[in-house]
Formats: structure tokens, sequence, C-alpha cells
């Protein structure tokens, strides 16, 4: 399925991440009548729509105005309700920035934000509208979890564990129609989750790139280099144990994120190693420290080569030679 | 601890009384601060003594209690005259403030909600107060309360767009039980709030943007009384705006000279004059006295 054109639903087998924080969202209302929904004038883009129509009088469109919606969302959660924040990852983390860090991070109150477009998902979008910083943004922010799904599945169950979550909790989420990754393994916060098994490299991926990091290890395979494959949903607080594992047992470590190379998920895995003294070649596959052009996404992703190709490109290079 | 908004001599009396001693106490916390916002501190102690000594529904004992009316200050610099409100209204002993500014003390230049009891918001970045007040009274029409939000502004804050993206929202809404307070003694750190940058007409802005507005002397405790014992009891109402028409550094007149006592530190000297000068307020009847 080719990013950017129209698509049907019904057509997919899996469904889209937005399905599955949106039912999962309507599910939650429906067992807790504390939940309460906030959007900046993206209902509809968010697909926010089941709750608005579910429990219209704990759905909030408050306007093209986000400063004022996360302090809203924190005046509902200082009152025990808890908010569920959908917005673009962009105007999210940089628009209401302080607001998520003094409102919710310094009183650690208990709301989710749920982002949508992270990274270059949206393409063409152009520059203002990639997010291609809310990770290292959130992961600033003492007292936030932030978690970076790769599929619908894991989106859902992100959002429900977001629920039980102590404290704020960020979850980003592509343009929606994120490939599979990791079927069948429940998420559990703070582990990796490991999708494929080798000894030559590992791959630590978080969000969609999941799947390409497989689809990478499944080719390095037959040229004979096997790699483990580390799903980080959970980029923060970050499985430090596995990290460390990965080092010990492969001669190299690719990071792959759909997101600034700095600050993120290689930017978290670079400070493990480095606090441990951990001995490992580590590349970091992601945006370098640029705007990114207009195009589509699968075209921006093999443009700074974080796709398949890149990745398997990244860890022949770190395998091969001195190392 | 509810009594209805009424306004007697007695009352008066009282809450004037009650005035003067948080002034005291907030100079001798600032003393023990060794430098803080006297200004904006004292020039809002009459709005606080009103709401927590007469209108607010609280009880100390439970700071948590769910029906409570919620308060946030929204310029959390004014910590130095809400504390010792506070204290005085029962939350916690004056005695807790004596490490102030130390490591580890729940008492700083800005107040957490996590560690006083009593705050409803951890405040301290200017134009956040209004939001979470919005947010607050979605929520009790949510849950079907039926308390009151008050949120205590700066005026200088009102340059925030942040509060006019909430004052867009409370309109909007109707939130009837919201109350937004702005201490409008004209002066920011810098100088003069309409040579910085202009914040009136405040009064014609808060009320194009849907809210009643009243405009009044802040220092007046029957003028409080009688804008608090007019708000709506209707959630879905217009919110109410209060321009309060304040003297920064309030009580102490060598504060009330001029606009250098934002922030600062108290001489020992100084220090007696100021109290001198607010126990000697006694006589004036308070009211707002011409600069």
């Amino acid at each position: 399925m080719p990013y950017g054109t129209t698509y049907n639903v019904d057509t997919l087998e899996l469904l889209t991440s937005y399905e599955g924080y949106g039912r999962t969202l309507v599910e939650l209302g429906t067992a807790h009548p504390e939940v309460v929904v906030l959007t900046a004038d993206l209902s509809r883009s968010t697909r926010a729509t089941d709750f608005f129509a579910a429990f219209p009088e704990r759905a909030f469109n408050l306007g093209i105005a986000e400063q004022n919606m996360v302090g809203c969302a924190a005046g509902f959660a200082a009152s025990g309700l808890v908010p569920f924040v959908i917005n673009i990852a962009t105007f999210q983390t940089m628009r209401s920035f302080e607001q998520i860090r003094s409102d919710f991070g310094y009183p650690r109150l208990k709301g989710v934000f749920m982002s949508i477009w992270s990274g270059l998902s949206g393409g063409y979008v152009g520059a203002t509208h990639h997010a291609i910083e809310d990770m290292a943004l959130m992961r600033l922010i003492p007292n936030m979890a932030v978690l970076a799904p790769a599929n619908a599945e894991d989106t859902a169950a992100a959002t429900r564990a977001a629920y039980d979550y102590p404290g704020p909790v960020y979850i980003r989420i592509a343009n929606g129609m994120d490939p599979s990754g990791n079927e069948g393994n429940p998420l559990v916060l703070g582990t990796m989750a490991t999708t494929h098994e080798g000894t030559d490299a590992t791959i630590i991926a978080c969000g969609t790139q999941v799947a390409d990091a497989n689809r990478a290890a499944r080719r390095l395979a037959d040229d004979g280099i096997t790699v483990r494959v580390l799903y980080c949903h959970t980029v923060k607080p970050l499985d430090t144990a596995a990290v460390l594992a990965a080092a010990r047992d492969t001669r190299a470590i690719v990071t792959v994120e759909d997101h600034t190379t700095i600050g993120g998920l290689g930017g978290a895995v670079a400070e493990t190693l480095a606090d441990a003294g951990a001995a490992a070649r580590l590349v970091r596959l992601g945006v370098p420290d640029t705007y990114a052009p207009i195009g589509y996404a699968p075209e921006l992703y093999a443009h700074f080569g974080y796709d398949a190709d890149g990745i398997v490109r990244a860890v022949r290079q770190a395998t091969s030679g001195s190392g | 601890m509810t009594a209805p908004v009424q306004r007697s001599d007695d009352v008066v009396r009282t809450l004037e009384t009650r005035a003067r001693e948080i002034r005291e106490k907030t100079i001798r916390l600032g003393v023990q601060s060794g430098s803080t916002h006297f200004g904006g501190s004292l020039s809002m102690v009459d709005i606080l003594v009103v709401l927590y000594f007469h209108v607010m529904r609280i009880d100390p004992k439970r700071p948590q209690w769910e029906e409570r009316d919620r308060f946030i200050l929204s310029k959390g610099h004014g910590a130095t005259s809400y504390c010792p409100v506070l204290a005085t209204a029962g939350f916690f002993p004056d005695s807790k403030m004596d490490d102030i500014n130390h490591l580890g003390s729940a008492f700083g230049m800005h107040i957490d909600m996590r560690k006083i009891p009593g705050v409803d918001m951890s405040t301290g970045s200017l134009g956040h107060g209004l939001p979470v007040a919005v947010g607050m009274a979605l929520a009790d029409r949510v849950r079907k309360k039926s308390r009151r939000v008050f949120c205590l502004m700066g005026d200088a804050e009102q340059n925030e767009g942040s509060i006019w993206e909430a004052a867009q929202a409370a309109g909007h809404f109707k939130l009837g039980r919201l109350c937004a307070i702005v201490d409008r003694n004209r002066y920011s750190s810098e100088g003069d709030t309409e040579e910085i940058l202009a914040i009136e007409p405040l009064h014609e802005k808060y009320a194009a943007f849907g809210w009643n507005v009243r405009r009044l002397d802040g220092h007046s405790i029957p003028a409080l009384l009688d804008a608090f014992a007019a708000l709506p009891t209707s959630d879905r109402a217009k919110p109410t705006a209060i321009v309060a028409d304040t003297v920064k550094g309030k009580g102490v007149s060598f504060m009330e000279a001029g606009a250098t006592w934002h922030y600062g530190a108290l001489s020992e000297e100084d220090e007696a004059r100021a109290l001198a000068d607010i126990r000697g307020s006694a006589a004036d009847g308070g009211g707002n006295r011409p600069r």
C-alpha cells in the first residue's frame, strides 16, 4: 500500500494505529467515567471521532489553542479526571511544551499525550509539520514516559498501559498506516521486545521503523549476517539492561528512529552505553541535524537512509572490516 | 467552613484586621526569605483575605476535600503573602515556613501543590493559571459538581497569549462558576504596564471575550464582598472577571511610593518601618489611598 493514497479500511487486514487508539479510547471511556478527551480542532484528523460520538459530554474540541488545551487538561487531571490530549506531534510537544513540563511533569499529574504524524510520517506536509524533535523534548521531562508503538495492536496496548501509568505519558504514532511488527508479543512498558535473534549486530528500533528493521534482519540473514532486533516501544524509561546486553552479545548496535538522531532513541542508547563504559560500535540512523525536504514518507526514509535498504547498508558497514 | 457572603460592619472589620495580620506575616516571611516579591504580594492581600476567610468553601483540616472551591494563584510569585494566608487559615502551622528557601523546604519563591497543603495547582510561570482554572471548571461540569474556581492573576501577566486562549474558552463554554481576578497594581518588574506593553482596556477586553466584568477597588473589603456575593450560581453563565485596582506594596508607605518594590530585600530598619506602617493603617480604615 503506497503512502499518500486514499485507503479503504475494509481492505486492510490490520487496523490502522488511529483505530488502535480510537477504539481503545472508547473502551477506556466505557470502563472509566473519569476519562476525557481533548483535541485542538483535530478530532476528525486524529480519529478521536468515536469517543466524541460515544461520550460527547466528556469530549472537548478546544479550538486551535494548544497551550490552553494542555492547561485545561491539567485542570481536569487536578480534579481527578484522566485527560487524553490528542494532537499533531509537532504542535503537541512544541507549542505547549512548557504546559506539559510545568503543569503535568512537575506536579506529576496523570495525563496522556497522544500524537499523530510523528517524525516524517506526514511526508509532504513539510518541515512545519514534521515532528523530528518530539521524543527528545518529552524525554527531557522528569516523570514523563515516552512510548513509540509500532502498529495498531501495540498502539491500543500502549493506550491502555498509559491509562494505568502513575504520571504523564507521551505516545507517538506515525500517519496511522503503520505496518505490523510485533504481532503476538504483549507490550510491557519499560522493556524491549526481541523480534529477531542474532549475534553479529543489534538493531534497536522504535515506532514504524520496527517493520523495516525486521525486514532488514531477514535480508541480512540471507547474506549470513545474523541480527538481533530489539523493538523499543518504551523510549523512556529505557530498558538499559537490554541495551547493555546487546553491547555485550553483538559487535555493533544500530538504532533506527523516525526522529532526529539527537536526543531520541539513538541519543538514549548512546547515553546508556557511555554511562556504562560499554564498548560497542554505535550507528544512529534517523534524521540528521537538518530539516527534511518535501516527499512521501518512504522516500524521505530512503533519502535519510533509514528504510530497510538503509538499515541493511548500515549493518553491513558496522559489521565489516575493523568495525 | 461555608459562610454566606454577607456584608456587615463586623465582617468587614474582622477581615480588615486579618488583612493587616497577613501583611505583617508577609513582611516577616519576606525578610526570612532574604529577598522576595514584596510589591505584588502585598497588593493582593485583601483579595486573598476575603476569599479565604469569608467566601471560599474550604476545609483546612481536609486540604483534598472533594467539594472544596478551587483557587489558583496564577501569579505564583505572590507566595510570600499567599502561604501566610494558607497557614493562618489553618492548612499548616506558621512554623512550617521556617525553613523557607533552604534545601528541601516546601516553601520557595513559587508554590508546589505536592508540597504545600491547600495549594490546588503548582504555579510560577506566568500565563498558566487561567487555562488550568478553565479545565477545573469544565471538570466540575463533567462531574456535576457545584464548586467554584477562582483564579488570581497578575496584571502584567495579561500580556501572555495563553491567558487569552483561556479567556476565549471560558467565554465560549460559559463557565459561570469560574471567577478570574486581576490584581491590577499597575506595575510589572520594570515599570508601568501601560508603558511596557499596554493591557488596557481590560474591562472591554474581557467583556468582548464573553465575560461579565466588574472593576473595583481591590483594597476595599466591602467592594470585594459585594462582588463575590454577586457571582452567578448557575454553571452555564458568563464567567466573571474582576479587575481589582490595587496599589503595589499596599500598606507599606515606602513601597507604595513607586515602582521599585517589585522585588527586593528589606533592611532591619526598613522591616521595622514596614511593620509600623501596617499596624498604623488600622486607623485609615483601609481602602485604596490615592498615590
